[in-house]
């Protein structure tokens, strides 16, 4: 039966012959034969400079989901908007998601731009105009077409963004569906990490506004040291993982 | 170059190979120390071929069943080589009778 999890252009019919062969305990082939057919559905074997462009484009995906939760939480708090554009912006935000999942990344990084033009002459929001521009530059990097197809960036982003309204049950759930789903494939985690490195763009307009030590500590280990921590994880099992 | 990669390839030196033989090849020239999984030869097999450093060249049906045999390619026999120089040298280093 776990042979039938991989792809149907994997020699499963082989791997069965292989196994009536060997009469091994199953618990023994078990881990390696659903991990291998995770990793052949997912697009594991592919080497390191993909990993890392698949990594940029989920990345960007989680940015530009969060550039549109971010300007709600803004509106809970009463910022007023400048003009009526808010709808066209989360309509470029949409649509450039879908063509991160589609894996059209020109036509993503047009919407992306455009979100991000729309969101700085319309919204006040912070948050979404630095998420739209790394999300925006993230997409320029030039490769072959890698359609971002895992749900886990998009739930994450909305967790991230959404904040304390979410049960904290929620939120544990997925880092530690994240956890687990790096033991599988690490780019979620490496665009996590890339995702949450946009977040130095509103530390920098922050700093100014810390005065203290302590609070300038919390600051630099939310937007410098876990983004950073993220990456070297997750680049470290990329490259292991790439090795022949 | 991984341990189970290099007995892999090293398992392929001789003459082409399917799945199980190359298990039992394995384990052969391993002294038993290195016993893959079936899910982790086919993982580490999809990689290799993917890398040009092994081909398949022949299909055939055995006992109802589809069986690919597995052969180097002159790639896969150069980094086999070159890993095995490699680590040859690494023991020297160790292992070179000094003089008294």
């Amino acid at each position: 039966m776990m042979v039938r999890l991989y792809p149907p252009d994997h020699p499963r019919d082989e791997m069965l012959g292989v196994l009536e062969e060997r009469h091994r305990p199953w618990h023994r082939e078990v881990p390696a034969l659903l991990l291998g057919a995770l990793r052949a559905r997912t697009g594991g074997g592919h080497p390191a400079t993909l990993r890392w462009l698949y990594a940029a484009r989920a990345a960007a995906l989680m940015l530009l989901v969060a550039g549109a939760v971010a300007p709600v939480q803004d509106l809970r708090y009463g910022v007023v908007l400048r003009s009526g554009l808010m709808d066209a912006t989360w309509v470029c935000a949409g649509l450039a998601a879908l063509a991160v999942v589609a894996g059209f990344r020109l036509v993503a990084f047009a919407f992306a731009a455009s979100a991000l033009v729309l969101a700085g002459t319309d919204l006040t929001s912070i948050p979404a105009i630095a998420c739209y521009t790394v999300a925006a530059v993230l997409l320029l990097l030039p490769g072959p077409r890698l359609p971002v197809r895992n749900p886990l960036p998009v739930l994450l982003a909305l967790a991230w963004s959404a904040g304390y309204p979410l049960p904290e049950g929620v939120q544990l759930a997925l880092i530690v569906a994240l956890a687990l789903w790096t033991v599988v494939d690490e780019r979620v985690l490496l665009a996590a990490g890339l995702a949450l490195a946009a977040g130095l763009i509103t530390a920098a307009l922050e700093v100014a506004e810390v005065s203290d030590t302590r609070g300038l500590l919390i600051l630099a280990a939310w937007h410098v040291g876990l983004p950073a921590v993220l990456v070297a994880v997750a680049g470290t099992l990329t490259r292991r993982r790439a090795q022949v | 170059m991984r341990e189970p990669t290099y007995f892999i390839l090293a398992a392929l030196q001789d003459e082409p190979r399917h799945g199980y033989a190359i298990l039992t090849r394995v384990a052969e020239l391993s002294q038993g120390r290195v016993t893959l999984a079936t899910g982790t030869l086919y993982q580490a097999l999809d990689r290799l071929a993917r890398e040009g450093l092994i081909e398949v060249v022949r299909d055939e049906v055995v006992n109802g069943r589809a069986r690919r045999h597995y052969a180097l390619t002159g790639d896969g026999r150069a980094a086999l080589r070159a890993e095995a120089v490699r680590m040859a040298e690494a023991a020297q280093v160790v292992l070179r009778v000094r003089p008294a």
